[in-house]
């Protein structure tokens, strides 16, 4: 019966060699091992042998059964790592088929810009105050050092409601409204940004646009305060790099008054077509408030002094982002509002 | 202003600089600069843009003094002799001495008409005037070297050889030279003889009292007139001559005479007559001829936040043709009258930092107490609805406040419809842009169209902004302006995707931005069906509540809109009052603590009757739930082959849950089935098998 037994052994180990896959080892496993397998009925004569006979029996048995288990789970291991690997394998996907998201929206250029400028103001020590787009003839001129009919009205053509009713044509009256209602509190720094209104189109001008005002009222503030801020404000917004250049001006409510330009980002100052060959880009008017608007605003112009300046914030929506014409920002074409993010 | 090279280098004899530098030096001090065009002969014209302060410069001796001292060089203006005045009071009459304080006259006998020589014509024309004859020509070119205008009179034309000044009446009309018939608005300052008006003061002479081939005697005038009067008028009869530009800015008052005494010059000089030997005025005639003003070195250094040396500021007061005398406390600057423009102490702080160079001051930080700076919490809370309406996916629009008057009588039937009371403009750019909305809808209709007829048809755009809406009309106060948020959603809310087929958008789409918001900033949105707003589908409109209140509304466009404004997809909707919803903004958060205890999970679906709404079947159950329901979804709408005529299968997600202990199968058993009898009950609903 042993000889049985280690013919088995023999038919059974190469039955496992030749195996093909985990199916075919469980197939096995039950013809060797199982309750009506052949080992399993092969013990099951044991009873058949003489009592000296039986442990050896058993032993060789034992043993027997060992080694088809060892050699059933060694190859189950194998078959299982090959089968793994080739559902794995089977698992390929085109990883250049597009994704699916959902949809994305995105900011207005003018909404990216106001948003970059008030961090940085606010960065900077500034809170961000808001005020009526239609604005009486006193706070959007008059409180500003332009009385009736004065020429430099004529540097802003207005829109007007009633004789005394009109659409701002600065962020400006913010400034008085603003002394008006904090005099004689100090320091004042206040940004302005919103709509403003003046009758003027073309590829740089729309009837309506947006502007930040700020404001700096205090002791001791000079056209060196006035450089600071500005130069700080155009190497946050414009990279830090840039210097900046004071040119003179004139604005009725400021004294002096400049323009003030920022080395060009483009060609950092060698020239090109975006800063007319001459190294600098405009970007906003500024100067110190004029004693007079101190003065109405409440406060002694002996006592403080302050500094104002306003951008236009399409135009450096335009220099940022290299937009020609200034109408797009209005026309909310899809394919101009979706070049822009979050 | 045009400035003619040549004409420069003569009033600035030591002028070394080329044209270009001269433009660059003006620009650095301040004067813009349009153009530098040079000719063969190597002269050249360099045109300014003068800011309304500079009248100074629309002149040019002026202009020679600004180079001057720019460049720090002398100049040199034509000595003049000194003529004597005569008050007369009846050959010119002042009636409104507030119009026109100041009129001088000077008579020039036996004239030669001619044309002028040719140095002043090739002058006059290089600097964009024409030449007409010798006496208009001295006029111009006298007005182009002063900046007084003058205007000259054939005085055999003056009824009684009088000249009276005086306002316009109602009706008066006079031909201008320029052979326009000008009715003349009341007020207008007029120069007239006894009889009939025969100029417009400071804006342009009459055709009346032209000078001619035949005229024999002038009057040459030059007078002072109240600027913003000239303003006006020049404004009102859409005249802007050379002379008004002037006057309106302002004359230097003590110019009249100078302009007169070089009239003189140049008539002897040009033999075109004989000049009386002297000047007549209505009254005295004594102009101020400069003003004193302090320039205090502590204020000076203040403003400038830079001490410029002393010498330094004394030159550039010298170069400005300023006299000055050192005091204790600075300077005390003498500024003669033909620069207007400076009027006190901070004028001179600008002329000094300017010649001297804003290139040499420094840049600092703003000293002093350090600020706290921020947003406030409404900024805060609007950035971020900016940010949700993008994660939504639409995409912002700006849109012109102003829009036209027929956009919203399109869309409001009723003439009395407050968001028709909307604030006109009395100068609009056209009839699109009349009047300022009372709504943002028109706006993104308006930009809903511009895509669609671009081929962007799947449109999810919004806009955040202000409507201004009146107390009353015609407006008498500030328009109460509101922030308002506005939605509109066409065409495919997703394309089609490998994955999954397209989308169109629909009333749930745009409902579900609506939620994204009111859930993102922690507000329950109620919502409430709305069957009568005209702008929207009847059937497909709700008004959104926030405790209680309406702020707003969304649904699909009615589709007689839709027909009317060429809408060729559907179009749905929504518009919200912001400055409502941010007053019940609720920034803060606030964690529930999380249950240690398993939930279990139930599907209920039901079938109820069609016009069951589907939150009624949810408030059922959520109230005879009780505390043992922790939540219900609605995942499941079915109508179709499966289910009878007249009802929907509704399919609810249910979750249990206990605060204290985990829930036995069978008390969720027991609850499950009071729910559904309890709905069956109400709403004659089945079990749908």
């Amino acid at each position: 019966m042993i000889e049985t037994l280690l013919q088995l052994k023999q038919t059974a180990l190469e039955s496992i060699e030749r195996a093909e896959n985990t199916a075919g080892l469980n197939e096995l496993r039950v013809q060797y091992l199982g309750k009506k397998g052949e080992l399993t009925l092969l013990l099951r004569q044991m009873g058949k042998l003489s009592a000296e006979d039986r442990p050896k029996f058993g032993q060789v048995a034992n043993e027997v059964r060992n080694l088809i288990e060892v050699e059933l789970s060694q190859k189950e291991a194998l078959f299982g790592q090959k089968e793994q690997h080739e559902k794995i394998r089977s698992e390929q996907i085109d990883i250049t088929l597009p994704g699916y998201s959902l949809p994305e929206g995105s900011l207005h250029p003018i909404t990216l810009i106001l948003q970059e400028v008030k961090e940085i103001f606010v960065g900077l020590g500034f809170t961000v105050v808001e005020g009526p787009e239609i604005e009486t003839d006193y706070y959007d001129f008059q409180a500003l050092n332009i009385p009736l009919d004065h020429p430099a009205r004529e540097m802003q053509d207005t829109f007007y409601i009633t004789e005394d009713l009109l659409l701002r044509t600065h962020t400006s009256p913010m400034q008085a409204r603003t002394m008006e209602s904090m005099s004689p509190e100090l320091p004042i720094k206040i940004i302005v940004p919103g709509k403003v209104y003046r009758r003027d189109e073309d590829a740089t001008h729309t009837p309506m646009f947006h502007q930040v005002e700020g404001l700096l009222v205090d002791k001791e503030v000079s056209m060196a305060t006035l450089k600071g801020l500005l130069l700080s404000f155009a190497k946050q917004m414009f990279g830090a790099e840039r210097e900046i250049r004071l040119r003179p001006s004139f604005f009725p409510f400021t004294e002096p008054s400049v323009e003030v330009d920022i080395s060009c980002f483009a060609c950092s100052g060698s020239g090109c077509r975006l800063c007319k060959n001459s190294g600098w880009i405009e970007i906003l008017g500024a100067g110190m408030v004029h004693p007079n608007v101190l003065k109405m605003g409440g406060y002694d112009p002996e006592q403080v002094s302050g500094l104002a300046f306003g951008m236009g914030v399409e135009r450096m929506a335009m220099l940022k982002f290299a937009i020609d014409d200034m109408r797009q920002m209005y026309q909310n074409d899809l394919r101009f509002l979706k070049q822009f993010r979050l | 202003m045009k400035v003619l090279y040549s004409w420069l280098k003569e009033l600035i004899p030591t002028l070394q600089a080329t044209p270009k530098q001269i433009a660059q030096k003006m620009a650095e001090a301040g004067i813009e600069i349009d153009s530098v065009e040079t000719d063969d002969t190597g002269d050249a014209v360099i045109e300014l843009d003068l800011t309304p302060n500079r009248s100074d410069c629309l002149s040019m001796w002026g202009v020679a003094y600004e180079v001057g001292a720019v460049l720090g060089l002398p100049v040199q203006l034509p000595s003049l002799e000194a003529l004597p005045i005569t008050q007369n009071e009846e050959k010119i009459i002042l009636k409104d001495p507030n119009l026109c304080p100041t009129y001088l006259a000077l008579m020039l006998y036996d004239v030669q008409i001619g044309s002028s020589p040719a140095w002043m014509q090739k002058r006059l024309e290089a600097i964009g005037m024409r030449s007409i004859n010798n006496i208009v020509d001295i006029t111009n070119y006298v007005m182009m070297e002063t900046g007084q205008p003058l205007h000259a009179f054939d005085y055999d034309c003056l009824e009684n050889h009088q000249v009276v000044v005086r306002q316009a009446e109602a009706n008066e009309v006079l031909l201008s030279l320029d052979g326009q018939r000008r009715e003349l608005p009341q007020g207008t300052i007029l120069i007239c003889d006894p009889k009939k008006p025969i100029g417009i003061g400071g804006i342009m002479g009459g055709l009346n009292s032209e000078v001619t081939s035949k005229t024999q005697t002038i009057l040459f005038e030059a007078a002072y007139f109240e600027r913003r009067s000239i303003r006006r008028s020049a404004k009102a009869l859409d005249l802007r001559s050379e002379a008004a530009i002037r006057f309106e800015k302002g004359v230097d008052p003590s110019g009249l005479m100078k302009a007169l005494q070089r009239v003189v010059q140049l008539a002897k000089e040009m033999k075109v007559g004989r000049p009386a030997t002297e000047v007549i005025s209505a009254n005295s005639y004594e102009p101020t001829q400069s003003k004193e003003i302090v320039l205090r070195r502590t204020y000076l250094d203040a403003r400038v936040g830079l001490h410029f040396p002393s010498e330094k500021v004394e030159q550039t007061l010298r170069d400005l043709n300023f006299d000055i005398v050192t005091t204790e406390e600075g300077w005390s600057v003498n500024v003669p009258s033909r620069r207007q423009d400076i009027e006190q102490e901070v004028d001179l702080v600008e002329e000094v930092a300017r010649l001297i160079g804003f290139d040499q001051i420094p840049a600092q930080l703003p000293s002093g107490m350090t600020t706290q700076g921020g947003l406030s919490l409404r900024q805060k809370l609007v950035d971020q609805i900016h940010r949700i309406m993008v994660h939504q996916g639409y995409h912002e629009a700006v849109n012109y406040s102003f829009i036209a008057k027929q956009d919203l009588e399109e869309l409001y039937s009723d003439p009395e419809h407050p968001l028709r009371q909307a604030i006109p403009l009395l100068n609009p750019m056209n009839d699109a842009q009349s009047v300022m909305r009372t709504s943002l809808i028109p706006g993104i209709l308006r930009g809903l169209q511009y895509n669609q007829n671009r081929q962007n048809s799947d449109v999810a755009l919004y806009e955040l902004g202000r409507v201004y809406l009146p107390k009353a009309l015609p407006l008498v106060d500030l328009p109460q302006e509101e922030t308002r948020l506005t939605l509109v959603l066409s065409g495919e809310y997703r394309s089609t995707h490998w994955m999954q087929p397209k989308i169109e958008a629909s009333f749930f789409h745009l409902k579900g931005a609506i939620e994204a918001l009111f859930s993102l900033l922690d507000w329950p949105m109620q919502i409430q069906e709305n069957k009568t707003n005209e702008l929207f589908h009847p059937y497909q409109c709700a008004d959104i509540i926030l405790n209680g209140k309406v702020v707003g509304t969304m649904g699909a466009l009615h589709p007689q809109i839709e027909k009317k404004w060429e809408l060729p997809r559907r179009v749905f909707l929504a518009d919200l009052s912001l400055d409502q919803l941010l007053q019940f903004a609720n920034p803060q958060i606030a964690v529930k603590s999380l249950s240690r205890y398993q939930a279990i999970y139930r599907d209920l679906a039901l079938l109820v009757p069609k016009q069951i709404s589907a939150r009624e079947v949810e408030q059922a159950i959520v109230q005879q739930g009780g505390v043992l329901l922790e939540a219900v979804k609605l995942f499941d709408v079915y109508t179709g082959t499966q289910v009878k005529e007249g009802f929907k299968s509704l399919a609810f997600a249910l979750t249990y849950r206990a605060k204290d202990r985990t829930l036995t199968d069978q008390e969720v058993v027991v609850c499950h089935s009071e729910i559904l009898r309890a709905v069956s009950l109400q709403f004659d609903t089945q079990l749908r098998t």
